[in-house]
């Protein structure tokens, strides 16, 4: 989306010069340039904070604990990977933040005989025959308040920011396995909300 | 599929999908099973699917239109200083940022000093030549002269900025906003103190200050290059120190 910020300047549609310039006067501590910076980038972020963290208001929270981090740590930005990037990657951090004062409670063990774990609830369902959209999202809805932080915080890190397992593992403090046994429970209740409501015959 | 093959379960087929968390072997075993086994690759496809559609109707609740002004209300005061190196034209706009008067307020009593002056002047000057009587006494007159520099100093600081660092330009920009505000008072201010050249300067610089005001990005080559062109920057540098002296000698015009 492209909008309008306070300044004046278009956001979320910059040109990576423009940003680099930016960024390069943010170092310097002209807040304006930071400003601009924040307007580009504030609604992605609180987009990956809400999905971390299931609530817009705590989402807002991490966003602002993410952007005094990016501005105490600017000089860390070697600029080799995208702003952008390494925006999210702190906002990551700052939402997993406030996930650590609600205290994550991941099994320190793996639970090995999940590891054979099927994610279809019936072997015989037909796997595109799913619960319609609206459906879909009520159940899923429902699912994800089932979900324990941990589950959703695993799911969200590898699904959609593509954290490796490893990495996961170390945010949650607790080894490989028991990440990915973390993540396979969270597919199945997820998978769980596709299936269609069967009537009984 | 191969008949020596471990049965691939779904988590397997999960981690395959991420390619991650199983050993090249495995990974290798499983592309080569998706190759000969119909069914496997159904449920990879099931799987995918799913993952798809949980990714897409993942809720978000967007974020009202005042998001980005609320985050920055929050965050601009508890933004601690940088203790980075700042460029010396940086520093030179944040070292002019508390002097700066309220404009209008300013220009207002400067007007009325100038007023007030002109007025003595004409009262206790007699007789008087044309130039000597337009003048204020001292004390107005150098009040006039060292706020006006201030405010070409100002300016010039701006123009630099355009000229040479459009990177800069939202400085440039918030500058030449607060500039416009009383650039014309100044104007009129001069024009009253009988310095025709320098109101005519003053309104000289009144176009490019409003057009370097609404510069929405960076700042237009073809407006940096204009004031290079005329040689702006300099000009209002000679400007302020003609100002400062004429206004404080009074002996003579700019």
């Amino acid at each position: 989306m492209a909008s309008r910020g306070i300044l004046g300047g278009m956001t979320e549609s910059q040109s990576p010069e423009t940003e680099a310039r930016w960024v390069n006067a943010a170092r310097r501590g002209d807040p304006v340039a930071f400003r601009r910076l924040v307007e580009t980038h504030a609604r992605p972020l609180h987009r990956v904070c809400q999905r971390l963290l299931g609530d817009a208001a705590a989402a807002e929270d991490a966003l602002q604990d993410a952007f005094i981090n990016a501005w105490r740590g600017l000089e860390r930005f070697d600029g080799r990977s995208a702003f952008g990037s390494w925006l999210r990657r702190i906002a990551v951090n700052a939402a997993l933040g406030q996930l650590r004062q609600r205290r994550i409670e991941v099994p320190l063990e793996s639970e090995s005989e999940e590891g054979d774990a099927s994610f279809f609830t019936d072997r015989h369902e037909d796997p595109f025959e799913h619960a319609s959209g609206h459906e879909f999202g009520q159940r899923l809805g429902i699912v994800l308040q089932g979900l324990s932080r941990a589950e959703r915080c695993a799911f969200v890190l590898r699904h959609f920011e593509q954290y490796p397992l490893e990495d996961i593992a170390g945010e949650l403090g607790c080894n490989v396995n028991a990440c990915k046994q973390t993540v396979f429970r969270a597919v199945r209740k997820l998978r769980a909300a596709l299936s269609p409501v069967r009537s009984e015959p | 599929m191969k008949a020596s093959m471990n049965p691939i379960s779904d988590g397997e087929l999960l981690l395959y999908h991420y390619r991650d968390g199983l050993d090249a072997e495995r990974n290798s075993e499983i592309e080569d099973a998706l190759f000969y086994d119909a069914e496997l690759r159904l449920r990879l496809a099931a799987l995918r699917e799913a993952l798809g559609r949980v990714g897409e109707a993942w809720p978000s609740d967007e974020p009202d239109a005042g998001l980005e002004a609320r985050v920055w209300g929050r965050l601009a005061p508890a933004l601690p200083p940088r203790r980075a190196s700042r460029s010396p034209l940086t520093r030179l706009l944040g070292w002019i940022e508390p002097l700066r008067p309220a404009p209008l307020a300013f220009a207002g009593l400067l007007i009325a000093t100038l007023g007030i002056g002109y007025l003595i002047g004409q009262r206790s000057v007699a007789p008087a030549t044309n130039e000597q009587a337009l003048l204020a006494p001292d004390a107005s007159s150098r009040v006039l002269g060292a706020y006006l520099a201030a405010h070409l100093q100002q300016t010039e600081r701006a123009l630099l900025v355009a000229a040479n660092s459009p990177q800069e330009s939202a400085a440039a920009r918030d500058l030449a906003t607060h500039l416009l505000e009383s650039h014309r008072l100044y104007a009129a201010a001069a024009e009253r103190a009988g310095k025709p050249a320098l109101a005519r300067f003053l309104r000289e610089l009144d176009p490019v200050l409003i057009e370097l005001a609404n510069e929405q990005d960076a700042i237009a080559p073809a407006l940096g290059e204009e004031i290079r062109r005329r040689d702006l920057a300099f000009k209002t540098r000679a400007a302020a120190a003609l100002a400062r002296r004429e206004f404080g000698t009074q002996t003579r015009s700019l």
